[in-house]
């Protein structure tokens, strides 16, 4: 997960220096930490360079009538100053001021904001102002500008603007999402069907990886509900999908949302290649142990086929007996059913 | 370490604080500094035209207190 997280916070810095991508993508080697750290420091020391001038033309917004204000902003300093000005006015000023700015500006200032900074002045803002510039945002596939709001914006309003997204809208959103609380509160209110859109737009784009990242993010809750979307994805996506969650071994993420998906989707998410591998199976079962989850281990040993029945026998996991004892103690099914499987698996 | 002493001079702390950036070579290192570098550019020479500008929108009976405001009382 790391090289993708790593990738991630590059674009984010990439756009703070308005830089190409490419020139950063040595910084790989750096964790995700640490580029996001490099990335405040440049944020800071870019806000910090021009606070003088930023102060002085706040002041002068102050005492000029406030239409004069906008006019200045829209056709003297233009989207990026007036996003360093806007953090340094009163946020009533703000407010204000934004009243009297067009959408289509808002949504060009938008990316150059701070919104730590601007929090309170978004806030403040006539929520179908807000939404309006959001769906701005989105017809321009500004998905980065989009999640650094995420937080910032109540869920109400997200939802006005997610009303117009695709999945892989949302998918994108999501991947540079740095408040996994603000982004599944959304998560929450989003239909079934728009859960699948993002689940098929991952597989589409072939973003297994990024589609594991964000489930490894969300509450237990919601993973479930995504994991329950599956059956949408072809055979092979699933393949990649289940490759993915093992490759990062993201398991104590996705297993406890198990335990609520429908049989047939558990049949068709753990039948696939990777999941014959003796290895990956001995993972699982470690993880279920340790999660203290085994009626989910059991669920999946029943939504196995045959093939897969046959490949639980290398299990050295299962062979273990203090596991066995656990599975049988806490299974939820009684020992008449939990024996009989492991003896005709020559597991015990 | 030159390029990484530049970087952080840049940044405005000092290059212990990068430490974790220490193992790049100076190539990458002056690379990130002159992305950084073109960033501050960019803003300054946007800062110096947005001053001027906002001012030449500013009223003509207005505009001796936006100078002031804007320049000090040392521009006429």
């Amino acid at each position: 997960m790391g090289d993708l997280l790593s990738r991630i916070e590059i674009t984010k810095l990439a756009h703070e220096l308005n830089a190409p991508e490419a020139d950063l993508a040595f910084l790989t080697a750096s964790s995700q930490a640490e580029i996001r750290d490099l990335r405040h420091l440049a944020q800071t020391a870019l806000f910090a360079r021009n606070e003088d001038r930023i102060k002085l033309l706040a002041a002068l917004s102050r005492v000029l009538p406030v239409p004069m204000t906008a006019k200045i902003a829209e056709h003297a300093l233009g989207p990026m100053l007036s996003a360093r000005v806007a953090g340094a006015l009163d946020p009533r000023e703000a407010t204000r001021l934004a009243g009297h700015l067009t959408s289509a500006f808002l949504a060009k200032l938008a990316p150059s904001l701070d919104p730590s900074r601007v929090a309170p002045i978004v806030r403040g803002l006539d929520d179908k102002l807000v939404v309006e510039v959001g769906r701005l945002l989105l017809r321009q596939h500004e998905h980065l500008t989009l999640s650094r709001f995420v937080a910032v914006v109540d869920v109400g309003v997200a939802m006005g603007v997610v009303a117009e997204a695709t999945g892989a809208d949302l998918l994108q959103v999501a991947i540079y999402c740095d408040e996994p609380a603000a982004l599944d509160a959304i998560a929450q209110r989003l239909p079934d069907q728009m859960l699948a859109d993002v689940i098929a737009a991952a597989s589409d784009a072939d973003a297994y990886d990024a589609a594991v990242s964000l489930l490894a993010s969300l509450s237990q809750d919601v993973c479930g509900r995504i994991v329950g979307q599956i059956g949408v994805v072809p055979d092979d996506a699933r393949e990649e999908l289940i490759a993915a969650v093992a490759h990062h071994d993201v398991w104590p993420s996705v297993l406890p949302a198990l335990h609520h998906v429908d049989q047939d989707v558990l049949k068709a998410l753990v039948n696939v290649e990777a999941t014959t591998d003796a290895d990956l199976i001995d993972r699982v079962v470690e993880h279920s142990r340790a999660l203290d989850l085994a009626p989910v281990l059991v669920r999946l040993v029943l939504a196995f086929d045959d093939e897969h029945l046959q490949a639980l026998r290398n299990s050295k996991a299962l062979r273990s007996a203090e596991l066995q004892e656990w599975l049988i103690a806490n299974a939820g099914v009684g020992t008449r059913l939990i024996v009989p499987v492991l003896e005709a698996l020559d597991l015990r | 370490m030159a390029a990484l002493d530049t970087l952080a001079a840049d940044l405005g702390v000092t290059p212990d604080r990068l430490a974790a950036f220490s193992s790049y070579d100076d190539a990458q290192l002056n690379q990130l500094a002159s992305a950084l570098s073109d960033a501050m550019s960019a803003e300054d020479k946007a800062f110096e035209a947005g001053l001027e500008d906002a001012l030449r929108i500013v009223p003509r009976p207005l505009r001796p207190a936006a100078k002031r405001i804007l320049f000090g009382g040392g521009r006429g």
